[in-house]
């Protein structure tokens, strides 16, 4: 019965947690975007969803994925479809309030996100700084100056999306009151209210017209050609959207074009718009009178015709998966069963022990399902390895460090194991939400680093290396602290936490040490030198030399247990300055968002570090001379 | 004897564990050190101060060791301790291997340090050659033509200095070097300067400039006399033409150069290659179609990312590229002659080995701890 207890408690008390993660639902949403969200779309050279395109571009714009009310896809629709919905959007995050008040617009106490409708009002004052701040070279700007340069760049991608379906949206520069024009353009007799697509529509028509000289056209032509004109107009003004959703293989080359772009060709060469223009339209239409049914289905219709002409492999399969990744958000669930997991544990140390311990050991386990996945997933979207970028260093280092908690606690069952997997796993997960906000974090590799070969072995090798001197520092805080704060018998369990501190450091060391020289080999065989000395390389190193002098000093019994454990948590800082060094070395260069954020806090940890080091040192020391 | 040999005092302090450390530790500071140096110096500078040197000043007073002196004295206490402090027994023969393979790779880093050179070859779409030139240094170059042949004698300029006097005995030509600078500013109109001076680019004077972070940015100027004539000839290294002068009845070219180093073989660019992500500015790949030719004998290689072409010592790497204006496109390729490239393999291998014997050993004596109680 007692095991019964031991694993239905935790259940239970779980499964309370789940209410707080099934996402929200746009609740009031009539129009099902299930079919709009698979629009494929080219972005940076990958071919994405829109459901994607529509999150990188929120998460841009307000640091969210997702807004209180409305799901990124929706947001996007309702720019796209109706805008005058998206403008009361909360979506502009403004960091600095002194930028609210250099606009004029009172500040409501500092960090906060405004709508379209808030900023609109002093759009030309924004324009004006923007302008003159751009004109200061980056590393003098300050970080007002840079984020109004940044705010003024959001607000302006947010003008080129708003026009995406324009082209049918009735006008008032094509209202046709003169029954002649409709006639000879060949329009509906019963409205005034027409949209540059329709008139762009009759290309026969308007050819026509157009090879006519001056004194030939009739007062008729004549306004048609005003009309035209105005035409024209628009195109210059809608020229290089960035929704660019129609693929076009010309002679083996792949270009692809936004709606405006594909319809301001034909109608500069006089042709009708082309059948996936006639699709796009209808649903736009479809859309904005509330036809779900006939949306999805003429969506639907557009997304077999363009994947026709997509040369390659079909990639529906992928576009679907991504989706599904969107959807199940995999690294965020982690974040809150990881979170939870040392919540539970910490309360374990109060009351209720062992419920606590074993809810916290399922959720360490449960968090690793979505995390898992999502690294799978995002292999399979891509065709890569797991580590390609910054984004997947830490959440490929945070799964490593999960694993080796996990481990541990398996072979030691001292609740170590799950404190520090829950610990740095949340951390580092929490980390690369940071480095999402960025933008695309499946963008495509430059030339250098396109090798499968090498990113699997180096990259990988080298990120679980850091996971696992990351562990071993986190190791070393609990010896610390175990040392200070347990009471009585102890030498055993500080025995137990010093062998896995120095087996992790080894690990880590191994690890870590395999992919540098992995590292040197890919420089060498691809431009031509096994070690240059650069930022990224010399924090690998000193990784290295460090971990190499804690072995050494403990062999050489310079120090002993306690100085290991201690040196264990300096790794961690070696840790982190090889992987933001150079992203710190760039202060100055990049001293915008979030470099100069990181740049301080990561100063005030290290200086915690350096504290708790030194401060534990000498109280142990005291305590025991 | 080995054993006298392991108690002199000397021997122990070489294969001390302490000394070990302190490398190790003085190694950390030279890289923290250097690599924060670079953030505004530049890597070159940085490489130069605390990397490749054996010892620098601080404040111009305190010396401090260089990464060059600590990874030999680190070496010397490896092959020390190999020698006299660790015990060879089977148990520890991971241990040794990793350490002997730490040892081979500290060579690799000495024999490349040494003795590899890197040079650049930058090729036009159709056009050949078969030299390569330097990074960094430059060259005088004179050349004549005798009976339709043109004689070369090349000056490094590395080796000058004002007030030297070179003889060019193979051309027959001396000349009295007046001013030198690594990284110069060309000036045309004269004002106060009424010697004649003669450039084919019109140049008049030449003024230092400070040095560039990265050396390969700098542009150097040369004043000189030619001994015969008395004539004072200045030279840019941006100028796209020699300056010629007749003297003793034949006629002299002046040009300076970057330093040029011959190839073991006639490279040909047949076509350069570049492709982009489709809809982006990324690029995915690129890559040189080349025509090889030694002693008549000609082939046709690709050379591309992580794909190099290697021949005898030398490696040629696509490096990156050029596209003028006009369309024209020319590849960058880096041309490496390390005959010690094998070596860091070599070494990682061993090392890998080690370590993995190494960890096994410990796995089963884990084991057999854990069965003996």
């Amino acid at each position: 019965m007692k095991i019964n207890v031991k694993i239905i408690l935790p259940i239970v008390l779980i499964s309370l947690l789940t209410p707080f993660l099934s996402g929200n639902s746009d609740s009031e949403n009539k129009i099902s975007l299930d079919e709009f969200k698979k629009i494929v779309i080219l972005e940076n050279g990958r071919k994405k969803p829109l459901d994607t395109f529509a999150k990188n571009i929120l998460k841009q714009f307000s640091g969210k994925s997702k807004l209180n009310n409305k799901s990124a896809i929706q947001w996007f629709a309702d720019l796209l479809f109706s805008p005058e919905k998206s403008h009361e959007d909360k979506i502009f995050l403004i960091n600095n309030p002194e930028v609210l008040t250099s606009m004029g617009i009172q500040d409501k106490g500092g960090r906060g996100r405004f709508s379209y409708h808030e900023l609109s009002s002093t759009s030309s004052k924004l324009r004006e700084m923007a302008i003159a701040a751009s004109r200061i070279k980056d590393p003098k700007r300050s970080i007002v100056e840079n984020e109004i340069i940044a705010l003024y760049n959001k607000i302006y991608i947010y003008h080129k999306l708003l026009g995406t379906f324009y082209f049918s949206f009735p006008s008032k520069d094509f209202i046709i009151k003169n029954k002649n024009v409709k006639e000879n353009l060949s329009l509906s007799e019963n409205s005034e209210n027409f949209t540059f697509f329709d008139i762009a529509s009759k290309a026969d028509e308007i050819k026509i017209i157009r090879s006519k000289n001056f004194d030939s056209q009739t007062d008729t032509e004549r306004e048609i050609l005003n009309l035209v004109n105005k035409m024209e107009q628009w195109s210059k003004f809608y020229r290089d959207q960035p929704v660019t959703i129609i693929p076009n293989i010309k002679a083996g080359k792949e270009t692809w074009e936004s709606p405006w772009d594909s319809l301001i060709k034909t109608f500069n060469y006089n042709k009708p718009p082309s059948a996936e223009l006639n699709i796009i339209s209808q649903f736009i239409n479809a859309y904005r009178s509330h036809n779900s049914e006939l949306f999805n289905s003429k969506i639907k219709e557009f997304r077999e015709l363009s994947s026709k002409k997509i040369p390659g492999k079909a990639i529906t399969g992928k576009i679907d998966m991504e989706i599904l990744y969107n959807r199940i958000d995999p690294f965020y669930k982690s974040e809150f069963f990881y979170g939870f997991s040392l919540l539970f544990l910490l309360f374990s140390f109060i009351a209720f022990k062992k419920i606590f311990y074993y809810s916290g050991y399922i959720l360490l386990i449960l968090g690793l399902l979505p995390h898992t996945y999502g690294i799978i997933a995002r292999m399979i979207i891509r065709s890569r390895p797991p580590v390609t970028n910054l984004f997947e260093t830490f959440v490929f280092s945070a799964w490593i460090t999960v694993l080796l908690g996990l481990a541990l606690e398996l072979f030691k069952k001292k609740n170590i194991g799950i404190l520090t997997g829950s610990l740095s796993g949340l951390l580092l997960l929490i980390i690369s939400g940071r480095y999402a906000l960025e933008g695309d974090t499946m963008g495509m590799l430059v030339a250098v680093l396109d090798s499968n070969f090498w990113l699997a072995t180096h990259v990988i090798t080298i990120t679980v290396g850091y996971g696992g001197i990351v562990i071993s520092g986190v190791l070393g805080h609990v010896y610390v602290f175990q040392l200070i704060f347990k009471k009585g018998k102890k030498k055993e369990l500080l025995k137990d936490t010093y062998q896995s501190v120095y087996a992790t450091q080894a690990f880590g060391l191994i690890f870590t040490f395999i992919g540098t020289v992995l590292g040197g080999i890919w420089a060498d065989q691809s431009w031509g030198r096994f070690w240059g000395w650069d930022p990224k390389e010399n924090g690998a190193l000193l990784i290295i030399l460090w971990s190499a002098i804690l072995f050494h000093g403990k062999l050489g019994k310079i120090f002993k247990e306690l100085g290991f454990s201690l040196g264990s948590i300096v790794g961690i800082i070696t840790v982190v300055l090889a992987w933001f060094g150079v992203n710190l070395l760039g202060v100055g260069l990049h001293n915008y968002g979030f470099s100069s954020n990181v740049a301080s806090a990561l100063t005030i940890y290290i200086i915690l570090e350096l504290v708790l080091i030194t401060g534990s040192y000498i109280y142990i020391k005291q305590k025991n001379p | 004897m080995f054993k006298n040999l392991k108690k002199n005092n000397l021997i122990k302090f070489s294969y001390s564990l302490k000394l070990t450390a302190v490398c190790l530790l003085l190694l950390s500071i030279l890289t923290v050190w250097g690599t924060i140096y670079q953030a505004d110096n530049g890597l070159y500078a940085a490489k130069l101060k605390f990397f490749t040197s054996w010892f620098f000043l601080i404040f111009g007073f305190i010396p401090f060791p260089g990464a060059a002196l600590v990874m030999t004295i680190l070496f010397l206490n490896l092959v020390s301790s190999l020698l006299f402090r660790i015990n060879f027994a089977l148990k520890n023969i991971g241990n040794i291997l990793t350490h002997l393979g730490i040892i081979i790779l500290l060579l690799g880093g000495f024999f490349t340090f040494f003795f590899s050179q890197e040079t650049v070859l930058t090729l036009k779409e159709g056009g050949s050659s078969s030299w390569s030139n330097s990074y960094n240094n430059w060259e005088l170059s004179v050349w004549k033509d005798i009976n339709g042949e043109r004689i070369f004698s090349d000056v490094d300029l590395r080796y000058i200095s004002p007030g030297k006097e070179i003889n060019l005995d193979q051309i027959g030509i001396n000349v009295k070097i007046e001013n030198y600078y690594e990284n110069a500013l060309a000036f045309r109109n004269n004002r106060n300067n009424k010697r004649e001076i003669i450039n084919a680019s019109g140049i008049y004077s030449i003024e230092k400039k400070k040095n560039e972070l990265e050396p390969a940015g700098n542009i150097p100027g040369l004043l000189f006399k030619e001994s015969k004539t008395g004539k004072n000839i200045v030279l840019y290294g941006g100028e796209s033409n020699p300056t010629s002068l007749n003297s003793g009845g034949s006629v002299y070219n002046f040009f300076l150069r970057k330093r040029r180093s011959r190839l073991p073989l006639h490279l040909r660019l047949i076509d350069f290659r570049i492709e982009h992500y489709p809809g982006s500015s990324i690029v995915k790949s690129y890559e040189s179609q080349v025509e090889i030719e030694h002693e008549g004998l000609k082939r046709e290689v690709l050379i591309s990312m992580n794909r190099p072409l290697r021949y005898k010592d030398f490696t040629f790497f696509q490096s990156s590229y050029q596209i003028a204006q006009n369309g024209t496109e020319y590849s960058v390729l880096a041309v490496v002659k390390n005959s010690g490239r094998l070596l860091p393999y070599i070494s990682s291998i061993i090392i890998f080995l080690g370590m993995l014997i190494h960890f096994i050993i410990m796995l089963f004596r884990k084991k057999k701890e854990k069965t003996e109680k």
